[in-house]
């Protein structure tokens, strides 16, 4: 039955369906829509039905048929009023009732909108049923790190200093953790195609050939610059103020940067064939401007050298390029070409020199920065002359050669020495060897030449590009004279120098020595190369100035000029003094260090110089005051261009040099020459400043990664300075300056303190301005290295330095020492000699410093050295110098001969 | 019986009195003259959304008043849903059957709201094993159905007695709240019975 019943409900409910959707006729009280959609709308709720005989049943109202039979599912007679005996538990699966029987059907709590609203709910119905559950949602609590953050933090933070993870930690923590383990070939051998390593000759020479190319490319200033953008640390660059001992070097670096860039800016002019396009722009874009033209006013020569010089540090910072470009340079100056074969052997040095180079890279990024900041080209010329000085010594040579300009300077301050070096030529008399350096020294000592130099570089550049040549064969006359005026100059410096040697005043001494000692060498070379280069500095200078007064002038400018920078510090040459005598006062090695320390001071100072640039003349002026009290020479020099000088020195002094004043003032005494260095820090923090916003960048950049090792850097600076001076040459120096610095050191210091201001003043002006090469390569070397930078000068410089080494421990030596050192020279000239003169300087430069060294003298020397067997190179630069041979470089090493004789 | 008119309008208001002396007064939702059989809703105590709905067979009534009556025309009622009607009739139908399964396992009241409280989360996985609850034959909830008579025979499944033990906590938190605000719903087991299976029906 019931089964019927279901059925019936389920046809009746099809007919409902049936009617309400197609309208068919239907029976009962299926016709009457309202009533079956309430009824409907209960179905499925729990319904209690109370029969007529007063029974409740409850159960789901599930159907209704027409006739509302009415169908309960497990319905449960609740009361039964009939039968007492009702079981709860008598459920039945399913119950109908008939219409008659029914009194009441009523169902409870019925959602009567069930059926009707849920077809589609949106969200906000949605929403409105989850009411009551979401006002039981949490509120928004704010996460306070300070309650829990400490074990937090610590579990989220790396390793205090661990800056990331090793590759190869989270290798081994993959492995371990989650048994990951790496593929990770360092030869990358899925994505490249390996090299199959040759044992052939082929295979070899192929390897050295891309171990070259790469070099090169490596030691390109572009690439420099790219890589110092990637990787270099610009912080620790600027971070000068807070670092001064390493931001020092750096400056240093940078003044002998200027200057080359202030040669750069003379060459660019003068020479645009020397100029390296990107080195040119970079330094001259930036400071040219304000340099240039006083570059060309202080002296064209100086700018030769300069132009050497900055080559130098620009090839430090490019070095590859830089020292080709300089040799291509030097070459290009006639006494350069008679120097080819020094040349080539330089260019091969070049090579080599690539390492000297990184090292003196240090220094052309200094520079760069340097340049900028000390715009100034008597800085510059200062610092070339002084470079030349040191590159005479020992490096340089490449600058001198490409240094023509210097070297005329250093004829002019050859003649400029002689007058001036009358006085020293009783220091020169006391070391015939010494004769050389001392003039140097001399000049350094001598501020006079600075004094002078600095008016005379303004009238040499100019005159220096056009009738070099001419010039060069004045000069060389001039020089000669000069040189011999030199030797005289510097036997005063030998003296010095021997003081210092015993160690009298062992600090200055040995700043002085080793330019006394390089001066020496180089003088001896120099003499001879002095003429030639002297000449045709002199010519140029004689063009541009009168050859008379160049010439003298020239030497003192030079020396001058590079005093002057130094000077335009002031006490340039008085700092180089005072390094020398630093120098004197640690050995050779401590004198490296001491020159790099020194050097940084210079770099220090070469900050001020920044300033100066902008006001360059008046740097130049400064020199003129040192001049004054450097000596007669500032006289002579004086009489010339001295007022100017002096004009120009005193505003500089009160406007920019402030610093090289305040040095200046200080310099007279100890006490103010710490107060020099400050300034020095106050400078690279200056510095800094300038390298960026002028071309500099560039060469800072390469010194930059130097810079990162303050020791290396300092050691590549003791080096630059050394070479600083010179460039690559200024290495050589240095050891040469450690190693003369004694010497010198000792005359330079009783020179210094005979120009008591001076001495402090210069030191800390050298510092700052570089001076202290001018000053050490200055008086003597600018002239020899003029000389030896047209052809050998480098050679020379370099030669003489490594002798210059020797020197310290014996000055008779010398001779022996140019023998031998030009055998280290011509080998790996930078390598032999560095590791002999070097190795001091070596260790700190280590890595750069050396190479830097090696670099610096390859570039200078290397040529020269390579060209010629260190020991036949001598005697080629005497036969070669003295007649076939660039004049220059084979009068240097004549000269180195000569004095040496 | 009663002098009740042809009809009814639908939203008056209605009330009649049953043969066995039950007054019922409600809003008309439909009337049938053909069964005589009055359709009322009223408002249910429980909620005001739900309503409590008559079917009255007028020949069993007296005492028809009309309170208020409404003349205007009932709107078309909408369509019904009977998808979901159908659900709701399966729905209840099982939970009444495991309800009627409670019953005939003679379980106390207790447990039988324990298991339908369960039966509401997991209506498929729970069954009756004599006195005890079984849930995904692994939880097993004995007399007196207590959370500490939750206990599990399956050493790794504490992920599903944590949840059982939770559901039963909750039903009794629930359970007390709805004793506290009236205690009429508890005192007929029936009535509980049926709030619990009205309950699920309309959410389904």
């Amino acid at each position: 039955m019931s089964t019927k019943r279901k059925n019936r409900p389920a046809a009746t409910r099809g007919y409902i369906h049936d009617r309400s959707q197609r309208g068919r006729t239907t029976q009962g009280i299926y016709n009457n829509s309202l009533f079956m959609h309430a009824a409907t709308s209960i179905v499925g709720n729990l319904a209690q039905v109370q029969t007529h005989s007063g029974s409740v049943y409850e159960g789901i109202f599930r159907t209704f048929s027409p006739n509302f039979d009415v169908a309960v599912e497990y319905a449960q007679c609740v009361k039964n009023n009939q039968n007492q005996n009702s079981d709860a538990s008598s459920i039945a699966e399913c119950m109908i009732f008939p219409p008659v029987h029914l009194v009441s059907i009523t169902a409870k709590n019925v959602d009567l909108d069930f059926a009707t609203s849920g077809n589609f709910q949106t969200d906000s119905a949605i929403s409105a049923r989850c009411n009551g559950s979401r006002s039981e949602e949490r509120e928004l609590e704010p996460w306070d790190p300070t309650g829990s953050a400490i074990n937090g933090e610590l579990d989220l933070e790396l390793d205090g200093n661990a800056n990331g993870w090793d590759a190869n930690e989270m290798f081994n923590k993959n492995e371990k953790l989650y048994g990951v383990q790496s593929t990770f070939d360092q030869s990358l051998t899925g994505y490249t195609v390996q090299i199959e390593k040759k044992d052939t000759q082929d295979y070899k020479e192929a390897e050295e050939q891309a171990e070259k190319i790469a070099k090169e490319i490596e030691n390109q200033a572009n690439y420099q610059e790219r890589i110092e953008l990637e990787n270099g640390d610009e912080e620790s660059r600027f971070a000068a103020v807070e670092r001064p001992s390493d931001q020092s070097p750096d400056i240093s670096r940078e003044n002998t940067n200027i200057n080359p860039s202030n040669t750069n800016m003379s060459k660019g002019s003068s020479n645009d064939k020397h100029m390296v396009p990107s080195k040119r722009k970079s330094l001259q874009s930036g400071k040219i401007r304000s340099t240039p033209p006083p570059n060309n006013n202080n002296g064209p020569i100086p700018q030769h050298n300069a132009h050497n010089s900055n080559k130098n540090n620009n090839y430090q910072s490019m070095q590859m390029q830089q020292g080709p470009t300089q040799y291509m340079i030097s070459p290009n100056y006639p006494h350069n070409m008679h120097g080819h074969p020094t040349n080539m052997s330089q260019a091969k040095m070049n090579g080599e020199g690539n390492l000297n180079n990184t090292s003196s890279k240090s220094m052309p990024q200094r520079g760069i920065r340097q340049y900028p900041s000390q715009a100034s080209t008597p800085n510059s010329y200062s610092d070339n002359q002084s470079m030349s000085g040191q590159m005479s010594m020992g490096k340089q040579p490449m600058h001198m050669s490409q240094n023509h300009g210097h070297i005329q300077s250093q004829h002019m301050a050859g003649g400029l020495q002689e007058t001036q070096q009358p006085p020293p030529t009783s220091h020169m008399t006391v070391h015939s060897n010494m004769v050389n350096a001392p003039p140097n020294t001399v000049g350094n000592v001598m501020p006079a030449p600075q004094n002078q130099p600095p008016p005379q570089p303004q009238r040499p550049p100019r005159d220096p590009r056009r009738e070099e040549q001419i010039q060069e064969l004045r000069k060389f006359q001039q020089d000669f004279n000069l040189s011999t005026t030199n030797q005289q100059q510097h036997p005063p410096p030998m003296n010095q120098v021997k003081t210092p040697s015993v160690s009298p005043h062992p600090p200055q001494p040995s700043l002085t020595p080793p330019q006394q000692v390089q001066q020496q060498q180089l003088s001896p070379m120099q003499p001879p190369p002095p003429p030639l280069q002297q000449q045709h500095s002199q010519q140029q200078q004689h063009h541009s100035q009168p050859p008379p007064q160049h010439p003298p002038p020239q030497p003192q400018q030079h020396q001058s000029q590079s005093h002057s920078h130094q000077q335009q510090q002031q006490q340039q040459p008085q700092q180089q003094q005072t390094e020398p005598i630093a120098v004197a006062s640690t050995p050779k090695a401590a004198p490296q260090q001491m020159q790099h320390q020194e050097q940084q001071t210079y770099t220090s100072q070469p900050p001020p110089p920044q300033p100066q640039l902008q006001q360059q003349p008046q740097q130049q002026q400064p020199p003129t005051i040192i001049q004054p009290a450097n000596t007669g020479i500032s006289s002579i020099p004086s009489s010339t261009t001295p007022p100017q000088q002096q004009q120009q020195q005193t505003p500089p002094q009160q406007q920019i040099l402030n610093n090289s004043n305040s040095s200046s003032d200080p310099s007279p005494t100890a006490a103010e020459k710490p107060a020099v260095k400050p300034k020095h820090v106050l400078n690279p923090s200056a510095k800094p400043f300038t390298p960026r916003s002028p071309s500099t960048p560039n060469p800072s950049r390469p010194h930059t990664p130097q810079t990162p090792g303050p020791a290396m850097t300092p050691n590549v600076y003791a080096g630059p300075h050394m070479s600083a001076t010179g460039g690559g040459q200024i290495t050589y120096v240095m050891p040469q300056g450690s190693f003369q610095t004694p010497p010198h050191g000792h005359g330079g210091q009783g020179r210094l303190r005979r120009g008591p201001v001076l001495g402090a003043s210069q030191l800390q002006v050298t510092a700052a301005t570089g001076q202290p090469l001018l000053t050490a390569a200055g008086p003597m070397p600018t002239p020899f290295l003029q000389y030896q930078q047209a052809p050998h000068p480098s050679h020379y410089p370099s030669q003489p330095y490594q002798q210059m080494v020797r020197m310290y421990p014996e000055p008779p030596p010398q001779q022996i020492q140019f023998l031998a050192q030009t055998p280290p020279s011509t080998t790996p000239s930078p390598g032999q000699p560095h590791q002999q003169f070097h190795p001091g300087q070596q260790p700190s430069p280590a890595g750069g410093g050396p190479p830097a060294f090696g670099a610096a003298h390859q570039p200078h020397f290397p040529v020269m050295c390579l060209a010629t067997a260190p020991p036949q190179l001598v005697p080629n630069y005497y036969q070669g110098a003295q007649t076939p041979h660039h004049g220059q470089q084979f009068q240097l090493i004549m000269q180195p001969s000569h004095p040496t004789q | 019986m009663a002098a009740v008119g042809d009809c009814f309008s639908i939203g008056s208001i209605v009330a009649c009195k049953t043969c066995f002396d039950q007054t019922v007064e409600g809003e008309v939702l439909a009337f049938d003259q053909q069964t005589k059989m009055l359709i009322l809703k009223c408002p249910a105590k429980a909620s005001e959304k739900l309503n409590d709905v008559y079917i009255l067979n007028l020949q069993f009534c007296s005492d028809v008043k009309v309170k208020k009556e409404v003349c205007t025309i009932p709107d078309t009622p909408q369509s019904l849903n009977l998808q979901r009607l159908k659900t709701r009739l399966r729905n209840s139908v099982e939970q009444r059957q495991r309800w009627a399964k409670a019953l005939a396992a003679g379980v106390s009241n207790d447990g039988l709201n324990v298991y339908m409280a369960i039966a509401k989360q997991l209506p498929q996985h729970v069954r009756w094993s004599g006195q005890n609850i079984v849930i995904f034959d692994e939880v097993t909830v004995s007399p007196p159905y207590n959370l500490e008579n939750i206990t599990t025979n399956n050493q790794g499944g504490d992920h599903l007695l944590g949840y059982v033990k939770k559901l039963v906590g909750q039903f009794f938190e629930t359970q007390a709240a709805n004793a506290a605000a009236s205690a009429a719903t508890t005192k007929n087991p029936q009535v509980g019975t049926s709030n619990t299976s009205v309950s699920p029906a309309p959410t389904n």
